[in-house]
């Protein structure tokens, strides 16, 4: 083959091709999920994955609404600063930002360990050995971990956002030296219950790519420890993008009219 | 939190990693090397999170300007926002992701494949020859990617809001320089630097110590990610109030 095509098919269709086959595979985990779900093994990866995910999700949060304060604040100190602070990650940080986060923690937390558990199971050839007695690994270790990422997803959403804006609050008043009132006030005025069901919405969807892509990336893994090492990589990297991706359409789909006015 | 018991470990390991790699003239090309595969690594990635998110960030505060009336404010609050937070920081992100699991992945490997104790026993430095690289290369890699990330996330900011939401072409261009300094670029390149450094620190050392075998490679890489982003998200808001002061400096 020559370089020029070799380069279309490792740059282009290679690319495309596991796009495709991710997609494939998440309609396959879909259909699974919805037929056989088995709520024990939901239940016992749910709890896993609201354990180890909720302090990430925290520390994250907190993090990321301090810092949108202290840039907000900064940012609009033309037009009075400081309280508008709380209106910005009001609505910027309970629409994007924190549930964005949440995400990516998840992905960061949950789905890495996943990727690197079907991982691990497919390099010792356990995945093959269902298959050989005829229990198919797709039910059995597929199905609960969508399921787990598509219902624990929202929940962290929900923890994101409040950490975020007690973290926003905490450092408006404690360390620019907001007015406690007003500080809450704005943040409260600015959150809508319906920006707060979009977000849980928003994180069932973010969950299934995570759950998608992550499973996929550790079913379809080759060769050896550096294989799951590979694996767990990708599923970070793949479902990370996936979610932004999602997130941009999501957002220009709900809010895209509104921003035209 | 037991990551906060690994701090040690983590700080004598990379500075004797990176003390031996300075002295190695080998080692120095193996650094120039890994911090060109990590930086091809991690531009697709990159590139795909900033983008997204710039253009969100576009939608979201053109909304909130043109509810107070000042969308005059929008491109160098933008400007502001992406080159002082969003570029560096989501990089250092990508960069956890990617390079950070990924170093860890292959030195845990390397561990559990006994590489790492064949060297050993051939009397080679394995941290001359495997660690210092990836840390010194990972922190090589931090700028380049926050120079990417700066000019896609200002670019689809610029596309979203001029092309998708009518914003006028001519504000956008003339006011965005106001938001941001040369200063303000330097700053940002510093910290990724740092966060380059601060990752590839983490990942090596959690890689180089991996136990366990091949669940043990996927736990490294898993508990790298995690351990990483949480560390460079608080970093930053330290770097930030070091830098800009408690109030964060003003943009205008």
């Amino acid at each position: 083959m020559s370089t020029v095509s070799l380069l279309v098919k490792e740059r282009l269709l290679d690319p495309v091709l596991e796009v495709l086959s991710t997609a494939l595979f998440g309609f396959r985990a879909l259909v699974v999920a919805l037929r056989f779900p088995y709520p024990g093994d939901v239940i016992a990866l749910l709890s896993r994955l609201l354990i180890t995910s909720i302090p990430v999700v925290m520390a994250v949060a907190f993090a990321a609404g301090a810092m949108l304060t202290v840039q907000a604040a900064a940012s609009l100190s033309l037009i009075g600063g400081g309280p508008f602070s709380g209106t910005i990650v009001g609505l910027g940080g309970v629409r994007e930002v924190f549930p964005l986060l949440a995400a990516a923690a998840v992905a960061a937390r949950t789905g890495a360990e996943f990727a690197s558990a079907l991982g691990a199971m497919r390099v010792s050839q356990q995945i093959d050995a269902l298959e050989v007695m005829g229990i198919d690994p797709f039910r059995l270790l597929v199905a609960p971990r969508v399921w787990a990422c598509v219902l624990g997803t929202p929940f962290c959403v929900v923890v994101s956002n409040t950490t975020g804006i007690v973290g926003s609050f905490l450092v408006g008043v404690l360390q620019l030296g907001i007015d406690r009132g007003s500080m809450w006030q704005h943040l409260m005025m600015s959150v809508h219950i319906g920006d707060l069901t979009t977000g849980v919405f928003k994180g069932a969807i973010l969950g299934f790519l995570i759950g998608v892509v992550a499973t996929r990336e550790g079913f379809e893994t080759t060769g050896g420890s550096k294989g799951v090492g590979r694996a767990t990589n990708r599923a970070v990297v793949r479902s990370m993008i996936a979610v932004c991706l999602a997130s941009l359409m999501l957002t220009y789909v709900i809010y895209g009219k509104q921003v035209l006015g | 939190m037991a990551f906060l018991a690994e701090v040690p470990r983590v700080i004598a390991f990379a500075l004797s990693a990176m003390a031996a790699t300075l002295r190695s003239r080998e080692a120095l090309a193996d650094t120039a090397e890994q911090a060109l595969s990590l930086t091809r690594r991690c531009l697709v990635p990159v590139a795909l999170v900033v983008g997204p998110v710039g253009a969100m960030l576009a939608m979201q505060s053109l909304s909130l300007t043109r509810m107070f009336g000042v969308e005059r404010l929008l491109a160098p609050l933008l400007a502001a926002t992406v080159v002082r937070e969003l570029a560096p920081g989501f990089s250092a992100v990508m960069i956890c992701f990617q390079a950070g699991a990924g170093i860890a992945a292959e030195l845990g490997t390397m561990r559990v494949q006994e590489e790492i104790d064949a060297l050993d026993v051939m009397g080679l430095d394995p941290r001359a020859m495997v660690a210092g690289p990836r840390i010194l290369g990972a922190a090589i890699t931090g700028p380049i990617l926050n120079a990417v990330a700066m000019l896609i996330g200002i670019f689809s900011a610029y596309f979203a809001a001029v092309h998708l939401f009518d914003m006028p072409q001519g504000m956008f261009e003339q006011t965005m320089w106001d938001g941001i300094t040369i200063t303000d670029l330097w700053i940002s390149e510093l910290k990724a630097i740092v966060f380059g450094l601060l990752i590839g620190s983490v990942s090596a050392t959690f890689g180089f110590f991996t136990t366990g075998g091949p669940a043990g490679v996927g736990r490294a890489a898993n508990r790298t990610v995690v351990a990483t982003v949480i560390l460079v998200l608080f970093t930053n808001y330290l770097l930030n109030t070091a830098v800009y002061g408690a109030t964060g400096g003003g943009v205008l």
